[in-house]
């Protein structure tokens, strides 16, 4: 996601190293929570009525996708909790990018020295891992020393296409993220 | 004559469960009959791995406390007999990689063996490529959707599936028939 030209060794004279429209990029970012709400609405359907006809979940996946915009009542389908369903498409999300980042992380780790606690895994995080997918470092890093960790980022490159309602008090209402590691990672966007 | 040179018996990739991700033997050849062989069974070079893995543990804690150990490599773990030698790799991610040589496992024409002295035994940093490529193997591994990281380590701390890609097979192969002492990329 760094729009600069890359540094050496990530330029284009890496035989490991591939490029992407960063249009691309904010289609898919844009598209994807829509997407996680299609496709646990389908699977919940699919598991919910698993003697349906093809034909039946064909038109149930198409009512559902042209409902895109994410608030999902298809007609026909069992009314889902809303509660539990918005979990489980954050679960979704969540889960997406907790496989990235294992990606990227075994990636860039590769020629760094050795972590030996998680203050050295936090720096790692915030100096080379956010200003490699970022393009920018994180501007503030908080800790109580016992483990919590506050990382605050006050111009998220991935935030800066999507629009908020004036006054809407994004900073007041953003969650703290938890991250599935043993440690705790809560990582706090402001834009 | 007919001298050895060193070859790679096993590779072996321990995941951060301590559990085997993946393992690849290799044979190595045989004087006597002029045949080439594995000089373990799957069931001893597993073992041997198993081994290998209180060593790392040791030298990380031993590390910790001296404040060296600044890279992932840990060297020479342990010779097992004049033949055998397990060296040892350790990601940040907490994937250990081990490469058992075998020290007469080539065979080389005396002529071709040249400069080289036999049996002058192996620097460390002379398995770098080795543990490199593997590495750079994983990475690829990694970046393959279908592959989920999380089902070959579980974050409870126990088991986890073996790694069944073919790719990644073929790389392990191609890295332990491709190496031998001098090599700077596999």
């Amino acid at each position: 996601m760094s729009f600069e030209p890359v540094m050496p060794p990530y330029n284009s004279s890496d035989p490991s190293a591939n490029f992407l429209s960063s249009s691309c990029l904010d289609f898919l970012l844009i598209e994807l929570v829509p997407l996680a709400y299609r496709v646990t609405h389908d699977r919940d359907a699919a598991v919910l009525e698993p003697t349906t006809t093809p034909t039946d979940v064909a038109s149930t996946s198409h009512a559902v996708s042209s409902n895109a915009a994410g608030v999902v009542s298809a007609p026909g389908t069992r009314k889902v909790d809303d509660e539990e369903d918005l979990d489980a498409v954050h679960y979704r999300l969540e889960m997406l990018g907790y496989r990235v980042g294992q990606g990227l992380v075994e990636r860039f780790s590769r020629d760094r020295p050795r972590f030996n606690d998680t203050l050295d895994v936090i720096k790692f995080l915030c100096k080379d891992l956010w200003s490699l997918v970022f393009g920018k470092n994180i501007d503030n890093l908080k800790t109580n020393h016992r483990g919590v960790y506050v990382l605050t980022d006050n111009t998220f490159r991935p935030f800066s296409r999507m629009s908020t309602e004036a006054g809407g008090q994004a900073i007041v209402r953003a969650q703290p993220v938890t991250s599935p590691d043993p440690f705790r990672a809560y990582l706090v966007f402001a834009n | 004559m007919a001298t050895a040179m060193p070859s790679i018996a096993c590779l072996g990739l321990i995941g951060r469960n301590n559990n085997p991700l993946h393992i690849s033997i290799f044979p190595s050849h045989d004087p006597a009959t002029n045949t080439f062989a594995p000089i373990r069974t799957p069931l001893q070079f597993s073992l041997l791995l198993s081994s290998a893995i209180d060593v790392f543990d040791l030298r990380a804690k031993h590390n910790a406390i001296s404040g060296v150990g600044l890279s992932g490599d840990f060297g020479l773990l342990h010779a097992v007999d004049d033949r055998l030698a397990a060296y040892g790799f350790e990601t940040n991610t907490g994937v250990r990689m081990v490469c058992v040589v075998d020290m007469r496992g080539r065979r080389v024409d005396s002529s071709a063996a040249g400069s080289r002295g036999v049996g002058t035994g192996l620097r460390d940093a002379e398995l770098k490529p080795v543990f490199r490529a593997m590495q750079n193997a994983y990475v690829h591994l990694l970046q393959n959707p279908f592959y989920d990281p999380d089902e070959h380590a579980p974050l409870g701390g126990m088991g986890g599936k073996k790694i069944t890609s073919r790719k990644f097979a073929e790389d392990m192969k191609r890295i332990g028939e491709g190496w031998t002492p001098g090599v700077s990329t596999l």
